[in-house]
């Protein structure tokens, strides 16, 4: 019998998985056990079609193929090769010891290699569980660029690496072995399909989307059909603080998960703007499914969440975010398993300000009753609309807007001021385990958002002549720091308060109704 | 908690001017201060589907109609009966489609409550009784009876208001209306009536107010002046036409935005400037 090292994935997480091979004298059969799915059941014809097509001999007997532990699902095509290795290996053609190494790989039925998903966390296991080699698929190349710690080879095909193994092994000869890419020169290439300088006016909106950004704050663009609310979203992304490694590698293994890295850049280098469709069901956003596969809110771990129109999605989507929102992660328990997803991703929402979407425009003439306008805006609970700090109203440009030549400033310049303020943050929160403002608990609100007299009056001012309700408070507070941080003020000053209360809205809108 | 009560025809408390009526109603729910009925009545009714413009003069005329005497009439619909009702603060009585136990619109449950409470209920329905298609029509001619005089602040050429109007007038009741833009849907029933039913122009509060009691206005109350800064006094001049857009306040003054949102939201504090939906701004 023989073993090969391979990797399973569960929830963004790989383990070993030893794939056992075994010919047996007695009637030829050709058997793989161990919880497989279709796709690693049907592996194995693929396995001897790749091998008889290579010209080496498919062993008669009983052959066994065991992937252990028999107790976890293993799913996907990526233990072809293994497979593949372990028969050649039962049959004498290979005959080098495989402690050392570890395999991945989908064959197709000529033997070539294709790529496969979850390549980086099952790298990160391998790593952890002191394997020394592992091959890939050629295609998976990028991915295995940041992994220090271990040798990585990527193979074309699987006669490369059986001549590999027949060969002396000195050289890598029809491998080659993945160099080490230096991070931050590839992130300085990133490149972002769009930039702020395109979005004419809207000076409100970009100023909260920059506070936003600087505190890692939720926040909601309310306004008629066409006025920008898509675009302002999609560049939101663009003025983010550049990503971290750690970062980085947190999210390209969600997305190694899911199968959406692509080849060329193999790791995630911008931050992520997903933005599901408002009939999106619970299990896409959350992650679900049969055995647990990472939904759109973890898909857009560590970048941005947009949902357009908000009021639209069924209010069960709606409400699954609220524990993402508070705790930065998702647990999801189905028959099969129980993983546990990161999620911590701003959310950017847009909705119109009532079902007609002209409620408060100038342009065109608003055909809603109130209490149609009451109904609408109900749609997003009380508990969801308090983890939005920020709402905005945006408007359609004019024309005189559209038609000015002067180009707005651009997202790097924007971006300079975001990383400052969360350079800021960073010291501020050190050795926490929070990172920015907008997720600071109620006893870090007490100690970093000392209001002096001033600032304490024309808070409560507001609250008396403006109709928030009292679940704005916090929230002020936090954007207000924000502000600050912005303006790289130590303290929060009566003008970083008196901004942060014009970023509240919707609290008036509710409250307005009645008045 | 105030009880309901009901009056029949013939009752010392029936108002008397339901009597001009063809079909008075035989009897009345009534909830609240009965002692309104004996005031001097004004009845301001107007469209649901109205305007900022209809709702502040719709309040600005229920105020100053209180202010001098009168008990303001009006049927807490949406839109234009919900400000005057508002404007008038508890010198207000609302005759309702449905019965004094049903929060009709639900969306003035709290101000039919406060209505129930300080000024004056009326439904001639049975107290649980649910409204229908007909009811609030026919609660219409109770509104135009019982206001001595009956102004109308908004209507579309097609609005039950002017239905109200012209039983008002078949009672011979004075009809007033306020004049609006020609171009606004909402202006163009009152401008008709204006023009072409002999209603009598409503010009400004003080007009009104001189037109009912056939005395000028007491002398107005002095405002103390409010400290406005330099920054302020620019921008009220920038608003000084028309209400506008957040951006365009941005081109107009060349301020940054964080410094033009601390400054909108200071002015609006103290009461100098209004925001509206959609980021728009207009001085008081």
């Amino acid at each position: 019998m023989i073993t090969v090292k391979s990797f399973g994935i569960t929830g963004v997480n790989g383990y070993i998985v030893d794939v056992e091979v075994d010919i047996a004298k007695g009637l030829p059969g050709y058997t793989l056990v161990g919880l497989p799915d279709n796709a690693v059941k049907e592996g194995k014809e693929r396995v001897k079609s790749a091998i008889i097509n290579l010209d080496y001999k498919f062993p008669v007997g009983n052959v066994v193929i065991n992937l252990a532990p028999a107790s976890a699902k293993k799913e996907g095509a990526n233990y072809d090769l293994p497979i593949a290795i372990g028969i050649l290996a039962n049959t004498q053609i290979i005959n080098k010891p495989m402690t050392d190494w570890a395999f991945m790989g989908e064959l197709s039925l000529n033997g070539e290699l294709r790529r496969v998903n979850g390549v980086l966390p099952a790298l990160l296991t391998a790593v952890e569980h002191g394997i020394k080699n592992v091959i890939i698929p050629a295609d998976n190349y990028r991915e295995a660029a940041f992994v220090s710690g271990i040798n990585v080879y990527t193979a074309r095909s699987l006669g490369d690496v059986v001549s590999y193994f027949t060969g002396d092994m000195l050289e890598p000869g029809p491998l080659v072995q993945v160099q080490k890419a230096n991070f931050d020169t590839l992130l300085a290439d990133a490149v972002y399909p769009c930039d702020m300088k395109y979005v004419r006016g809207q000076f409100v909106a970009k100023r909260a989307l920059e506070i936003a950004a600087a505190g890692g704050h939720n926040i909601i663009l309310i306004g008629p059909p066409g006025s920008g609310k898509t675009m302002l979203a999609k560049c939101f992304q663009t003025i983010l603080p550049p990503m971290t490694f750690t970062e980085s590698m947190e999210t390209t293994k969600i997305h190694s998960c899911a199968g959406l890295l692509d080849a060329e850049h193999g790791i995630v280098l911008t931050r992520p703007f997903r933005c599901p469709h408002h009939t999106a069901s619970s299990a896409s956003l959350a992650g679900g499914g049969k055995y647990a596969r990472p939904g759109e809110i973890s898909l857009a771990h560590n970048g941005v969440l947009f949902l357009d129109e908000m009021p639209e999605y069924n209010r069960s989507c709606l409400e699954l975010l609220r524990q993402p929102l508070e705790n930065h992660n998702i647990m999801i328990s189905r028959a099969a398993a129980t993983v546990e997803y990161p999620a911590s991703f701003v959310l950017v929402a847009s909705m119109n300000p009532c079902p007609c979407g002209y409620y408060g425009s100038r342009i065109q003439r608003c055909k809603c009753t109130q209490s149609k306008i009451q109904h609408y805006l109900g749609k997003i609970s009380g508990p969801l609309l308090d983890r939005i700090d920020l709402h905005i109203e945006v408007d359609q440009v004019t024309y005189d807007d559209l038609t000015n030549d002067k180009l707005a400033e651009d997202s790097a310049t924007i971006r300079k001021r975001v990383t400052a303020a969360r350079a800021i943050q960073n010291q501020r929160f050190n050795g926490t385990e929070i990172h920015c403002n907008a997720t600071m608990d109620a006893a870090m609100v007490k100690k970093y958002c000392m209001l002096d007299g001033e600032s304490e009056k024309i808070l409560k001012a507001a609250f008396e002549n403006l109709n928030l309700s009292a679940r704005a408070y916090t929230r002020i507070l936090k954007v207000a720091r924000t502000i600050a941080d912005l303006a790289g003020s130590e303290k929060i000053l009566p003008e970083h308060i008196s901004e942060a209360i014009s970023y509240r809205s919707l609290d008036r809108y509710n409250r307005g109704a009645n008045e | 908690m105030n009880e309901i009560k009901l009056i029949h025809l013939g009752d010392q408390d029936y108002p008397q001017a339901l009597l001009d009526l063809k079909d008075p109603p035989k009897q009345l729910y009534v909830k609240g201060n009965l002692d309104l009925l004996k005031r001097p009545l004004v009845s301001i009714v107007g469209t649901r589907d109205c305007t900022r413009y209809g709702l502040t003069v719709a309040k600005d005329l229920a105020a100053s109609c209180a202010e001098a005497g009168f008990a303001v009439v009006s049927g807490l619909a949406e839109g234009i009966d919900t400000a005057a009702h508002q404007g008038a603060k508890e010198n207000t009585i609302a005759v309702l489609g449905n019965g004094i136990d049903v929060y009709y619109p639900v969306m003035n449950h709290d101000l039919q409550e406060f209505i129930g409470t300080h000024g004056l209920l009326i439904s001639e329905y049975p107290p649980d009784f649910r409204g229908g298609k007909t009811t609030f029509p026919q609660r219409n001619r109770i509104v135009a009876a019982l206001g001595q005089a009956v102004i109308a602040v908004e209507a579309d050429l097609h609005s039950g208001t002017l239905i109200t109007i012209r039983k008002a007038q078949e009672l011979n009741r004075d009809v007033y209306a306020v004049p609006g833009n020609i171009n606004c849907y909402a202006s163009q029933g009152t401008n008709d009536l204006i023009a072409n039913h002999g209603a009598q122009m409503i010009t400004s509060t003080d007009d009104l107010v001189k037109s009912l009691t056939g005395r000028g206005k007491k002398s107005k109350k002095i405002v103390p002046a409010k400290q406005i800064t330099l920054e302020q006094q620019n921008i009220l001049n920038i608003l000084k036409t028309d209400e506008m857009h957040f951006d365009d306040i941005v081109l107009e003054s060349g301020l940054a935005v964080p410094q033009l949102s601390t400054l909108l939201t200071n002015m609006e504090m103290i009461g100098l400037i209004e925001k509206l939906p959609g980021n728009y701004f207009v001085a008081k």
